[in-house]
């Protein structure tokens, strides 16, 4: 299961979670399958994330993979001040980005 | 022994002149634009005549890569929003990747992300018309390619470099060839008479503090495959991030936290970018 932006949902990919309104009323079931219409109905209706099943985004933009994977990345780039710099702004951002992005998974 | 090798192998490219073929289109599109009198509709004709390669173009265009998503229905408008040398990268880049696609995997993601992270960057910086920067990204890598496939065998010894000596690609050409696909790319770049900003990004993305007279086309390319290499999309031939210049920020006038817009909008756009491929399931013309 993966939670994607709205934005980025496709025909075909299948709902993980139900989607629900704020009052946790569900809207459309779990299992259901997203169609071109009924991506452009919850992009009326507000929503802007969505749980689909398996993994359709790949790794590169999970926040979360990303901070895993900066030591590697510059593993041989650490000695260098301005690098270093560099590498702990990106553990900050993506840091964030994951934070954000699971603070809005709980809310739904 | 070892000079020789770096010299033949010089010598084996550059005396190389032609590359494996591209497409007759652009032979002949180049020579209607050396006429300063040839109208865009004239241009626009001769690709469409080649209808496999107009509905690439299409497709790339019509990328989030190019600002434009979804909005462009003919070559003639193209021509027209993006300009000769925008079109004439793209016809290039994905006529050699075309020809070339197996040689390097994952290759053809890398230059496409780097397309759309360094014309994100050229945004960011408030750089006049950022779609020539995208084709600077797109075409950055285009020597590793050629490389490849003029000169399999030292292609072969520079990826066992990486893998053994945990080398860049970069660092293992220039231990393997003598020289680096910064060299190879300013050679195709004046063989294809690209245009001297492009020129001087696929020649100086790895130093764009060198860069002679367009050092912002050169400092947005280099921004740009560092991005994309922290996002590990595509493969650049090598899983490290490159050293990030200093002077390549301050080039373009954007700071360190600048760059996080440029992150946003990759990691929003990088989905339908990705769909930018180019398999025989495509080679038919979408739209026309």
């Amino acid at each position: 299961m993966q939670k994607i932006p709205l934005s980025l949902a496709q025909p075909g990919m299948k709902l993980a979670k139900p989607i629900t309104k704020a009052n946790g009323m569900p809207i459309i079931a779990a299992g259901v399958e997203l169609s071109e219409s009924l991506i452009s109905k919850l992009d009326g209706m507000g929503i802007d994330k969505v749980f689909i099943v398996g993994d359709a985004v790949a790794a590169s933009q999970n926040p979360t993979e990303r901070v895993t994977r900066l030591d590697h990345l510059f593993r041989r780039l650490g000695d260098d001040p301005f690098m270093a710099q560099v590498k702990r702004h990106l553990r900050e951002y993506f840091t964030i980005k994951a934070a954000a992005d699971a603070a809005a998974g709980e809310k739904g | 022994m070892e000079e020789d090798l770096k010299t033949s192998a010089k010598g084996q490219i550059l005396s190389i002149r032609d590359l494996p073929t591209l497409p007759k289109v652009l032979d002949e599109v180049s020579r209607l634009v050396q006429n300063p009198n040839t109208s865009i509709e004239a241009i626009a004709k001769v690709i469409a005549r080649d209808q496999v390669l107009s509905a690439k173009v299409l497709k790339m265009v019509n990328s989030p890569v190019y600002g434009f998503p979804g909005r462009i229905s003919s070559i003639q408008h193209s021509l027209v929003l993006l300009g000769f040398n925008v079109i004439r990268g793209v016809i290039i880049s994905t006529s050699v990747f075309d020809i070339m696609s197996s040689t390097m995997v994952g290759l053809w993601e890398h230059s496409v992300g780097c397309a759309l992270a360094t014309g994100l960057v050229a945004r960011q910086a408030k750089l006049k018309d950022p779609e020539e920067y995208s084709v600077c990204g797109l075409l950055h890598d285009l020597g590793k390619v050629v490389a490849a496939v003029q000169l399999p065998e030292l292609h072969k010894a520079v990826g066992e470099a990486v893998r053994t000596q945990d080398l860049r690609w970069f660092e293992a050409e220039k231990a393997v060839l003598g020289f680096g696909h910064d060299r190879i790319n300013a050679w195709l770049a004046d063989h294809w008479h690209l245009p001297p900003t492009i020129k001087e990004a696929m020649s100086s993305h790895h130093h764009p503090e060198r860069a002679q007279r367009y050092p912002q086309h050169a400092a947005a390319a280099h921004v740009g495959d560092f991005i994309v290499r922290v996002f590990e999309y595509g493969n650049g031939g090598d899983d490290q991030a490159v050293p990030l210049s200093p002077q390549a920020l301050k080039i373009l006038g954007i700071s360190l936290s600048d760059l996080d817009v440029v992150l946003d909008g990759f990691a929003e756009n990088l989905s339908e970018v990705s769909g930018v491929t180019f398999g025989p399931e495509d080679a038919v013309p979408g739209k026309g």
